[in-house]
């Protein structure tokens, strides 16, 4: 485990992969930045080293500007942030109260297989079949023997013989029975879920 | 005229200083409320089964890296889906060796390649979870993540979505430590805030986690947007679906490291969400939607910035070139004086706010402070180069297949493919 990092994962910072010349623009491009970072704090330090008794402060900043446009914008800022915290806060608890108190979606204990099977058009137990295989070729042309489907398409691409698939989930295959059941219409189903006779 | 011109300078100057207050106060107040004093995941009484979903395409080089450290995660039922869509280099025979070797390893062949769209698409369709994970190809995965993501679905059944957070793993080149400040500081803000002002704009599509039952209500991903995180995100939101932001959950994620990809992938994701806005401007009409209102206004006002700004700039040009100062004279776009002293103070500020809210999940953050204390303008000049290029793109593209190419990872691995 990595203490600087919680995840335990390395992070990758690799100095000796840069070229010359990208180490060369990335010192130089950080050095203007931090020339230029330190011209916009110039007046901050001003500020300072006139706290501190240098007087240089004054004329630079006191001289161009004056002390008023100095508190009009300290003002602004401070009324913008207040305005800031006052309108989220409004805002959050108008919406707790409008959304908040009346969560009308309940959790359901259902699953997607009928959705999923209306939206797809597809037999619920061709779903069912897929989600037992372990893998899967997309769109699948051979719905009975999807592993060789695998294995086929596998071949093609590789130009060669790939590892047999291993035996599928018991090579699941719905009955009869239980492929009538799961192609029922859903408002069957949800009628028989209600009577408690849930397949 | 000048009136108007003051205002377009004053918008210019004063609107990323607005918005670094805005997401520092939502993201001081989404802290203080839901995450500060959470250490651990909430404990569950059951955990149901996830489906963690990986679409891949052209990743060889990453993809059994990825898988490996998902067999770590701590949780206790759990697949991992592999998609394969239409790779040209050995990605699908990894994907095969991998199912072999573990149980819980999946695999899905897209027989071409018809974008991550499609890809989770297909996954979703054979995933034995009701509770997918989608996550890139090149990401890590935190071990706890999954159980900090659970617990928002179990206790609360309006959520349909829970995003996680991105950390950059590849530190090396400069343009990747701008990277590591920008999703560790703003990105995180952003999202904080959106949470505490309504919704959030988007998941990040490197790990987001989904209710099946919320994605079958919106009809899946769209397949021919350009961003399909985007894209979902607000197909969720629009049915009142809640998504949530969990922190705690982090990927760690390979970033562009050259200014082509960085650019091409910040133009993708500025090109997604004018589509979104392009296709959603209809919530306006309705007040039940208005929780939305805020993060649209948000990304029209970031957008309408970037065009102000390049107006300014062309303005001052033409003064400066052709001696003109009328209506009114603008002064050179670096402000210095107290106003650039104000900005600079505002990027301070929102730095150190940010090292405070993510100090949980990345120490190592402090030791980049000499590379990335000035990112914040970054991400504005990547706001301005990109927005005014997507606007157009978003409008008149035709080419919606949404298939993907590879983007660019870093120069490590460069480094490694020469050797």
């Amino acid at each position: 485990m990595n203490k600087e990092n919680p995840s335990g994962i390395e992070i990758i910072d690799v100095p000796e992969v840069k070229t010359l010349s990208r180490k060369i623009v990335d010192y130089s491009f950080t050095a203007i930045m931090w020339v230029m970072w330190l011209y916009l704090l110039m007046p901050l330090i001003n500020l300072l080293l006139w706290a501190v008794g240098i007087h240089f402060f004054y004329n630079q900043v006191m001289a161009t500007t004056t002390a008023a446009d100095i508190m009009a914008m300290m003002s602004a800022a401070g009324w913008a942030i207040l305005a800031v915290f006052v309108v989220l806060r409004v805002w959050g608890l108008y919406n707790y109260w409008a959304f908040g108190k009346h969560d009308r979606r309940k959790a359901k204990d259902m699953s997607t297989i009928y959705g999923l099977a209306r939206f797809h058009r597809m037999p619920p137990s061709r779903i069912l079949a897929m989600q037992e295989r372990q893998e899967v070729v997309w769109p699948m042309y051979r719905t009975l023997h999807p592993d060789r489907d695998v294995e086929d398409w596998l071949e093609g691409k590789t130009g060669r013989n790939v590892t047999p698939i291993r035996k599928q989930a018991d090579e699941y295959a719905p009955s009869e029975h239980q492929e009538m059941e799961l192609s029922l219409p859903l408002h069957e189903e949800l009628e028989r879920k209600k009577a408690g006779d849930s397949p | 005229m000048a009136e108007f011109l003051q205002f377009l300078s004053d918008f210019v100057f004063f609107y990323p200083l607005f918005m670094s207050l805005v997401w520092m106060a939502g993201g001081v107040i989404f802290y203080w409320r839901h995450e500060r004093r959470k250490k651990q995941p909430p404990l569950l009484e059951n955990y149901p089964k996830f489906s963690i979903i990986v679409p891949a395409h052209n990743e060889g080089g990453h993809i059994r890296n990825t898988v490996e450290q998902l067999l770590e995660v701590d949780y206790p039922d759990y697949e991992i889906i592999v998609v394969d869509d239409g790779s040209t280099d050995d990605t699908a025979e990894i994907i095969h060796a991998m199912c072999q070797e573990h149980d819980v390893v999946r695999g899905a062949y897209m027989r071409q390649n018809q974008g991550k769209a499609a890809a989770l698409n297909t996954a979703c369709l054979i995933s034995k979870g009701e509770y997918l994970l989608t996550m890139d190809a090149d990401a890590l995965l935190d071990p706890q993540a999954l159980k900090w993501m659970a617990w928002h679905f179990i206790k609360f059944p309006r959520v349909g979505a829970v995003t996680g957070n991105p950390r950059v793993l590849n530190r090396t080149t400069l343009l990747a430590k701008i990277q590591t400040g920008e999703f560790a500081t703003i990105i995180g803000m952003i999202k904080r805030a959106q949470r505490i002002w309504g919704k959030v704009m988007t998941v990040s599509g490197v790990i987001a986690a989904f209710r099946k039952e919320a994605l079958l209500s919106v009809e899946f991903w769209d397949e021919g947007m350009q961003t399909e995180d985007i894209a979902v995100t607000w197909k969720l939101e629009r049915k009142f679906w809640d998504v949530r932001f969990e922190p705690h959950a982090t990927a760690w994620i390979l970033v562009p490291e050259t200014l082509k990809g960085l650019f091409n992938q910040r133009l993708r994701w500025a090109q997604g969400g004018i589509e979104v806005l392009l296709r959603h401007g209809d919530i306006w009409k309705h007040w039940n939607q208005r929780r939305l209102w805020p993060v649209f206004l948000e990304y029209l006002m970031s957008t309408t910035w970037a065009y102000a700004f390049w107006t300014l700039i062309g303005i001052w040009a033409y003064q400066a070139a052709f001696n003109i100062f009328e209506p009114i004279r603008f002064n050179p776009p670096l402000p210095p004086m107290w106003t650039g002293s104000v900005l600079a103070m505002a990027c301070l500020i929102l730095f150190f706010v940010g090292l405070i809210l993510e100090s949980d999940y990345d120490k190592k953050m402090p030791k980049y402070l000499f590379w990335v204390i000035w990112y914040p303008f970054i991400y504005w000049i990547v706001n301005v180069a990109t927005a005014p290029l997507a606007v157009p793109k978003a409008i008149f593209n035709r080419n919606r297949s949404g298939t993907w190419i590879s983007p660019d990872r870093g120069i490590h691995l460069k480094a490694r493919a020469h050797e």
